[in-house]
This record gives structure tokens, C-alpha cells and sequence, in this order.
């Protein structure tokens, strides 16, 4: 392999930070999903368009495979330290591999394709879902226990349930565009203004 | 023996000039000053010695450089590790563990040393640099000076036998720099060549055996140790280099003298309604333990107080200068001030009216001394328009002219020289409409023509009947601009 | 002045392994998996989530622990309350609040006690013990010194915001968002460039095998903390498989 092309020690010091910006910015979401349900199942459309402004300007500092599969592999041991491991580890290393995959395809910078990479990179969001999915029937059926009426919890949970799953999934999808669109955007605007890309 | 001959280079894709005709030989053994203006290329030449160039920064390199008897080129970076250490300028940014053991033992660790090996080196170092009582601490909590000497210490423990420092004096206060200069005397007796780049001369003055200044990116003069020292104040201001010597008084002052007069405290018959006056400036970083509720900080509390100003008068349009050692309280002063720490009890009144907590942010305006994190918008305009309360384009453009601004007003405020982010934070001070405005360490790291810029900006903004605080590790500074020096020390203020 | 605050106690009085550590966090996602809300599985769940706070406790992080029981019966009883006697939307957002303290508090003080326990070159010694590749191990451990170092940014943008008064970016969100995350990034890559260079010429990257000085190990807090936790799991396990919950 190239020696210009293989990752070297400054390209691990950029992808560690930029985990660990990418994972502190959707803390900040998580945390906003302790305020209501609804920003829960909007996950799926925050994560990828917020974290689309940094993930940009990451593509642009690297451009060498085996950036997004590492850094696919650290969000997946957090997420397993988060709790939410055990199902969404997998999902979320498969992303990251086949991102990476696609951006090399286009050598790292076709503009379609790092859109396209993004948006696939993006899907690691569903994973963390999972636990959500799976635990939701047994909480529902506390929800009923305690009285409470049937229609409210079902709409409730129609949002985030395993037949919702597969839409979860594209919404997701669709928004790693918009957000590769608008960190594309950003980046332009600010990053190459600044001549730092 | 480093040897540069005919060293051209140029960085790919930056304006940044790099350097011309570079000629120089050092000896082993040699302490080398490298001197001149920002941006003259002193960090290109470090960088030519350490490897960085051409195995990190990419550009075009012609001539040859020669270190450890082998070309640079033909050697890598983490060979070059064990022969050429280097102390960069940012303190925060260049340690890489969180604990001082581990960064001490950071750079053995690399290249593989055997672990009994590393242990030994890690005693020696700390024994030879005073680094014991550092040990065992996270190296968030350090004051940039202590971060300075884990950074020496962690250089020292590869044995290098060149040693490069890249303004390392920029953040650190009066005692760190005395620190600093006696690790640079240490080094030296052990027969290491060492060559630092700075702008601050004073601390250097009995330990360099050669300087050499340039300018332009090329070498422009070359002293030998006695005719270097020989240069008077003025031949050295015709080279725009600080002073070498420094009066006695401001060294006094700086070398904290706190506790011989009382606290500055409330003077009612000296005190007129048309100054500004600051009243109970208490504030602790260490308020008790509470399980649910915070309770109110009173002037009781004296003793547990990071900051206990009980009373300040200082006239408008005054430039005061806030000097003290590192963690004094002189920050925190200026954070209290301009109402960025809620728990601090402290009013102002000027006028007669009361401004406290948040209705200090209205008045205040604070000059970082990372001015980069407070540009927020995508052009200088933009930058000044987003202060004002109306935005009025008419109004910035005049803000932007009296500050030589106005030719870059749409360009990326990031893109621009510190000198000009800083002006740039000031337009928009001024755009706000602030009173007061508090510059926090304005020149740490400036060359000598820059800080007399911002002295005489400083003045200028003073003549407008702006307030102006200043807190600096800087004598020149202070000598160059300030009306009246208020000395911090452990939270009290005192007149100097 | 931020060095006068309180000195931080960063390496744990029980030097538990990280190894250990991680163990334990592996268990607790387990629990966390699995949802019970009644029963003697519960029960299970309850004393594993207090574990951890002892750990604190033991740590001398006494408020944290009082703290957090405090809240966590409160949720408790409050999710009970709730469920009994509110209806409708705030019903529902309460008992959803609960429910995400119930389910995630345990999880989030297990892992800021592993984290705020471990030094970097434990990590990285235990990664290497474990045969990690380097690459993996250089980008985790500078992870972990840069979680700080974005805390202390970002202190220094809000307080510029602050004195702008654009915390709220003038109502509009994106604007919010981005004069936040601009100057972040924009100071992380003069950071990550300062600390590449740094790092480099001090010999990282070098294609030998990187040595470990600290000294990590097993010890008996290490086996007693894993036997009471490793039974734990397996009792919740048990009990909750045969009270006929599903996993997966």
C-alpha cells in the first residue's frame, strides 16, 4: 500500500478527535431526549444533520481509508459502555466499513459520493434505537398495567416500535444527506473561507 | 552539528512566506537565540531542525539540512525523536496524556524502550527538573508554567542532544519564565545544543552564546553573545526587539510583593460619583459542600474566597493594568467583572446606577486571550453587525475604519492574522457599546512592534473614554500604556 | 485560575483493573437490555445498580452518591405515583422522564465512575494486554484527552457568547447550533495540529511495539467486585427469563 494512503500517527490523533466530537454532539441530543419522547424518535433526523457540519470538515481533513471504520469501531464500544451495545455494535461497524468503502470508491473527493458515504455512516444512529425497540413491548405492557389508556400508549409508540423500525431506517438515511448537504455548506462557507481545507 | 545551507522552503498552499537562502551552522553545544518579528520564519527554521519539515508540514524544500550527520529527509520523525526534542509554545495544547506520570513517560514509551529503562529515565528527569511534586496530577488542573516544565520534562527523558523551544515563555508568568531558565541553564551544563526561538529576551540574557535575527525569512543579522549584549534599548527597537533588561520596579512588582500594604479598601472622601466604582467583588471556585442548594456568597465568607475585592475606584477613561503571579485571581477578577461568573456577589455603579451579575455583561466587554473563541460569524462585518443592538452597516464601517479593519471586512475572521482577530474582537466591544472593556494577557506572545500596537490601541480606545483593564504578564507593556497598576495577590487587590 | 479549584483525584483508591471495569460495564448493558419493572428481578436490578455507587461512595464522591439515591428513588416512587394518578400529555412526559432515570441513570454513573477512575496509560496498557491494534489504541486514548479539552472550549465559547448576549442566537436555531459548533471546530484543528506535532516529535507512530509502563493487574478487589456482579447477572437473567420476559 501506499505509504501516503495508509494511515499514519497524525491521521489517529484527527480520527480521536473527531470521534470524540462526534460522539460529544450527539450526547448533547441524547440529553435532549430526556426531555420528551418525541425528541427520541427525532434522533434519527438530529444526529445525522447536526453531526453533518463536523463529519464534513472531517472527511475533508483525512481522506484515507480506514477512517470511518475506526471511528465506526469507537462509537460502537461506546455505545456497548452506553448500554446500548450488545444488538447495536454490528449495525453500527457495518456503517461505518461500507462508508468507508463507498468514500474510497470515489477516492475520498467526489463530492456524490462522500454524500452518499455520510448518509450510510449516518444509519450507526438506528442502532442505538435498538434497545428502545426491543424494550418497548414490555414497557408498553407496564404503561397498560398501570392503567392507563390503550390508544394514548400505542400512538405513543408508534414512533419507535419494530414495525417502525425499516422507516426509522430511511428517514435516517435521507437525513445524512441533508446534513452531508449542509455540512458540505457550512464547510464551504466557514472551513474554506478560512483556507483551513 | 546541525547544518542548513542553501535551504529554501515554501508551505503548499499557504500565503506564509517560509524562508529564503537559509545558511547556518550550529555546533554542538550551542545556545542560539533566534529572534525578529512574527511571522519572520524563526518556527520555519525549528521546524527544518526537528524533522516536521518536510515529514509533517508539506511545501517545497530545496537545499539540504543536515542533523546527527544524516540528511533530515532521509531520516523519520520518530528517529529523530531521540536526537532533536522539542517545547512548543501552547502549553494546553501539547501534552498527550491526562496525567503527568504518563506524559512524562510519553515519549520512552514510544519508541519502545524497555520498562526499567523508562523508570530510570522517568527518576532522573524528575530529580534533574524539580518535577516531583507534579507527579500524580491530572494535567487539566495544572497552571500553563507547570504544563511548560512536564513539557521540558517529557522532551528531556528521550536524552535528546538538541533541544528546541518555540516561544515557550508566550503563556507562562514571571516565576514560571525563571523556571524555564534555569532548565535552559541546565541543558546547557550538560553540554546539549539548544536553540529557542522568543520574543521576550530578558530571561535570556546570560544564557544565549549566539543570536541571530531575521527578517523577511531570511537571516538578516548575527550577534555573538557580548556584542548581542551590548546592544542598547534603542539599536535594539531599530530591530523591533524587546528590551533585554527590564527596570528593576516592574521586576519587584511582578516578583509579587503582596502583603506588605494593606488591601485597597473603601475611601469615602476620595471617592467621586463620577468614577466607576466596584464594590464586593467576592467570589470562590470552592463553594460549600451542598447537597441541593447553593448558598449565597456573603463578604463573611472572606476567608474561602478565591477573589475578595471589597471595594475599587477607578476613573473613566483610565487604563488600569492587572498584574500578579498566575492563579492570583487575576482572571477571575476580569471574569467577575464582566459578569461571567453568576456566583460572584460584586456590583458596579457608575454614575450612580447599579449594574451587577448578568447587567455587567451590558457594560463589559472582555478581549479573550484566545481571541478565536469569540469570532462567531463568517465575515469581519458580520462579526461586528451581530454586537450591535440595531444593526447599522454605517455605524460598523466607521467602527471598522478607525481600526484599519474596514479592508477586510468580508473576509473570514479566522483567516486573519492574531493581531487582526484581535481588532476584530475590539470592533465588536466597541459595536456593543461597552464601558468597560478588559483585555486579558493581550500580548502574550507578540513580537515587540505588535505590542506597541496594541499599547497605543489601547491608549486610543482610552482617549474615546473607554475604560480599560488590562491584566498582563507583560512589564513592557505595562510601562507602555498603563496609568495605574493594580497588584493582585491571592485574591486581594493592593496600589503598587 | 481554574487551577485553584478543587484537585481532581484522578487514579481510584481501589485500582480496579480497567479490564475489570469494562467487565462490568459489559454486565451492565446485559441488565440494561433486558427491561423489568416488577418482581425479584427487580430487586436483582435495583442492589446491581447500587453497586456502582458504592463504588463512588468508596471513591469519597459521597455527595455524588447521596445525590443520585435520592433521585433515584425519587423517579422511582414517582413513576409508581404517576402511572396511578396522572393522565394525558404532562402524565406522560413525567413518566417518561422516570423511566429514562430509572433505565439510564445506572448505566450513565457506571461509566463516569469507570472513566473518571482511569488513567489514559492504564487504558492503553490494558488495550495492548488485550492485543488491540496501536492505530485503535492511539485514537481512543487521544479520545479520552480530548472529551476535556472540548469541556474547556467550549466554557470559553459560551462565556464569549455570554458577553454577547447570542447564547440563543437571536432565536433561530441553526444559528444555535452553528456559532457553537464553529469555534469548536475551528479550535479543535489548531489543537489537533499543535498536539500531532507535538506527539510526533516525541516519537509516536515509531513501528515498534510501543511499551507500557503502568502497571495493571488483577487484584482480590478486582475478582471480588466481578464474582458478586457475574452472579448478579445471572440471577437477573434467571429471573427475569423465567418471570417469561423475552430477549431480543
Amino acid at each position: 500500500m501506499n505509504e501516503k494512503k495508509k494511515l499514519q500517527a497524525r491521521d489517529f490523533i484527527t480520527i480521536g478527535i473527531f470521534t470524540a466530537i462526534l460522539w460529544v454532539v450527539q450526547m448533547v441530543i441524547m440529553y435532549l431526549g430526556f426531555l420528551s419522547p418525541l425528541i427520541v424518535a427525532g434522533y434519527a433526523v438530529l444526529i445525522p444533520i447536526v453531526t453533518g457540519i463536523p463529519m464534513m470538515l472531517y472527511y475533508a481533513r483525512i481522506e484515507k481509508f480506514g477512517m470511518l471504520t475506526i471511528t465506526s469501531i469507537i462509537v460502537a464500544i461506546l455505545l456497548f459502555i452506553f448500554g446500548m451495545g450488545l444488538t447495536g455494535a454490528p449495525i453500527c461497524i457495518a456503517a461505518g466499513l461500507i462508508a468507508d468503502l463507498i468514500a474510497k470508491s470515489g477516492n475520498y473527493k467526489s463530492k456524490k459520493k462522500t454524500i452518499l458515504s455520510y448518509a450510510v455512516f449516518s444509519l450507526w444512529v438506528t442502532a442505538s434505537y435498538l434497545p428502545l425497540v426491543i424494550t418497548a413491548d414490555s414497557y408498553k405492557a407496564s404503561l397498560l398495567e398501570g392503567g392507563y389508556d390503550e390508544s394514548f400508549v400505542s400512538t405513543l409508540f408508534t414512533l419507535v416500535t419494530p414495525k417502525t423500525y425499516p422507516i426509522i431506517i430511511v428517514i435516517c438515511f435521507v437525513c445524512g444527506i441533508i446534513g452531508a448537504l449542509i455540512g458540505k455548506a457550512v464547510a464551504k462557507k466557514n472551513f474554506e473561507k478560512a483556507g483551513i481545507i | 552539528m546541525i547544518e542548513i545551507t542553501n535551504v529554501n522552503f515554501h508551505y503548499a498552499g499557504l500565503e506564509q512566506a517560509g524562508v529564503k537562502d537559509i545558511n547556518l551552522c550550529i555546533p554542538d553545544g550551542e545556545c542560539l537565540l533566534l529572534c525578529g518579528a512574527s511571522g519572520c520564519g524563526k518556527t520555519t527554521i525549528t521546524r527544518l531542525i526537528n524533522g516536521l519539515i518536510p515529514h509533517f508540514y508539506k511545501g517545497e524544500l530545496s537545499g539540504k539540512v543536515m542533523v546527527n550527520g544524516r540528511k533530515i529527509n532521509e531520516q523519520q520523525l520518530y528517529d529523530l525523536a531521540q536526537v532533536v526534542g522539542s517545547v512548543f509554545q501552547n502549553p494546553r495544547s501539547q501534552f498527550f496524556s491526562v496525567d503527568t506520570d504518563g506524559e512524562v513517560v510519553f515519549g520512552p514509551e514510544n519508541i519502545g524502550l524497555s520498562k526499567d529503562e523508562i523508570l530510570n529515565r522517568k527518576d532522573m528527569v524528575l530529580h534533574e527538573l524539580n518535577l516531583l511534586k507534579l507527579m500524580q496530577r491530572s494535567l487539566f488542573d495544572l497552571s500553563g508554567g507547570e504544563k511548560q516544565k512536564i513539557a521540558c520534562g517529557s522532551v528531556a527523558a528521550l536524552l535528546p542532544d538538541i533541544i528546541l523551544l518555540d516561544e515557550p515563555s508566550s503563556n507562562l508568568d514571571w516565576d514560571s519564565i525563571k523556571d524555564l531558565a534555569n532548565v535552559i541553564r541546565l541543558w546547557k551544563s550538560q553540554g546539549k545544543t539548544v536553540i529557542i526561538s522568543e520574543h521576550r529576551l530578558w530571561y535570556l540574557a546570560d544564557l544565549i552564546d549566539r543570536a541571530v535575527y531575521m527578517e523577511g525569512g531570511r537571516i538578516a543579522k548575527e550577534w555573538d553573545r557580548d556584542s548581542f549584549l551590548k546592544l542598547t534599548e534603542t539599536e535594539l527597537a531599530s530591530f523591533e526587539l524587546r528590551p533585554m533588561t527590564l527596570e528593576e520596579k516592574y521586576i519587584r512588582e511582578f516578583n509579587d510583593n503582596g502583603g506588605k500594604k494593606p488591601p485597597i479598601a473603601e475611601n469615602q472622601e476620595h471617592s467621586n460619583s463620577s468614577d466607576i466604582q466596584i464594590r464586593n467583588f467576592y467570589f470562590t471556585y470552592t463553594p460549600e459542600k451542598y447537597l441541593f442548594f447553593r448558598k449565597k456568597l456573603t463578604p463573611k465568607n472572606e476567608d474561602i474566597c478565591h477573589l475578595r475585592i471589597q471595594s475599587l475606584d477607578v476613573k473613566k477613561g483610565e487604563i488600569i493594568g492587572v498584574i500578579g503571579k498566575n492563579g492570583s485571581g487575576k482572571s477571575t477578577f476580569l471574569r467577575c467583572l464582566c459578569g461571567l461568573e453568576k456566583t460572584c456577589i460584586g456590583k458596579v455603579y457608575i454614575s450612580k446606577k447599579e449594574y451587577k451579575g448578568k447587567g455587567l455583561t451590558k457594560i463589559c466587554y472582555m478581549v479573550m486571550q484566545d481571541v478565536n473563541h469569540q469570532l462567531f460569524t463568517d465575515s469581519v462585518m458580520a462579526e461586528v453587525l451581530l454586537s450591535m443592538k440595531k444593526e447599522d452597516e454605517h455605524e460598523a464601517e466607521k467602527i471598522l475604519k478607525s481600526l484599519d479593519l474596514y479592508e477586510y471586512k468580508d473576509k473570514h475572521p479566522m483567516a486573519l492574522s492574531g493581531g487582526q482577530k484581535q481588532r476584530v474582537a475590539i470592533a465588536s466591544a466597541l459595536a456593543a457599546e461597552a464601558e468597560i472593556l478588559l483585555f486579558d494577557e493581550p500580548t502574550s506572545g507578540l513580537d515587540y512592534r505588535h505590542m506597541r500596537e496594541v499599547a497605543a490601541l489601547l491608549k486610543e480606545l482610552a482617549g474615546k473614554g473607554k475604560t480599560v483593564f488590562v491584566s498582563t504578564h507583560d512589564p513592557e507593556l505595562a510601562v507602555a500604556c498603563c496609568d495605574r497598576l493594580i497588584h493582585i495577590s491571592d485574591g486581594y487587590a493592593y496600589e503598587t | 485560575m481554574r487551577e485553584a479549584k478543587e484537585k481532581k483525584e484522578i487514579s481510584g483508591c481501589l485500582h480496579l483493573d480497567p479490564r475489570s471495569k469494562l467487565l462490568i460495564l459489559v454486565l451492565f448493558s446485559v441488565v440494561v437490555m433486558i427491561d423489568v419493572v416488577n418482581g425479584q428481578a427487580y430487586i436483582v436490578r435495583v442492589i446491581m445498580t447500587f453497586i456502582p455507587v458504592a463504588l463512588v461512595c468508596l471513591e469519597g464522591k459521597i455527595y455524588i452518591g447521596v445525590r443520585f439515591t435520592v433521585l433515584f428513588i425519587l423517579a422511582t416512587w414517582l413513576q409508581t405515583y404517576a402511572q396511578q394518578h396522572f393522565g394525558g400529555v404532562p402524565g406522560m412526559l413525567i413518566l417518561f422522564l422516570c423511566y429514562m432515570v430509572t433505565q439510564f441513570a445506572p448505566t450513565m454513573i457506571t461509566v463516569w465512575y469507570c472513566i473518571s477512575t482511569t488513567k489514559i496509560s492504564e487504558f492503553m496498557a490494558a488495550m495492548n494486554r488485550m492485543h488491540a491494534p496501536q492505530g485503535l489504541s492511539i485514537s481512543i486514548a487521544v479520545m479520552m484527552r480530548f472529551f476535556p479539552t472540548l469541556a474547556e472550549e467550549y466554557r470559553y465559547i459560551r462565556d464569549a457568547m455570554r458577553m454577547r448576549g447570542i447564547q440563543f442566537g437571536g432565536g433561530k436555531a441553526t444559528k444555535m447550533v452553528t456559532y457553537r459548533l464553529i469555534p469548536l471546530l475551528f479550535s479543535s484543528i489548531n489543537i489537533g495540529d499543535e498536539l500531532s506535532a507535538a506527539a510526533v516529535t516525541r516519537g509516536l507512530g515509531a513501528p515498534v511495539k510501543r511499551t507500557n509502563v503502568c502497571e495493571i493487574g488483577f487484584h482480590m478487589t478486582d475478582f471480588a467486585i466481578l464474582t458478586v456482579m457475574t452472579i448478579l447477572t445471572g440471577l437477573y437473567l434467571f429471573y427475569s427469563l423465567r418471570s417469561g420476559v423475552k430477549i431480543l
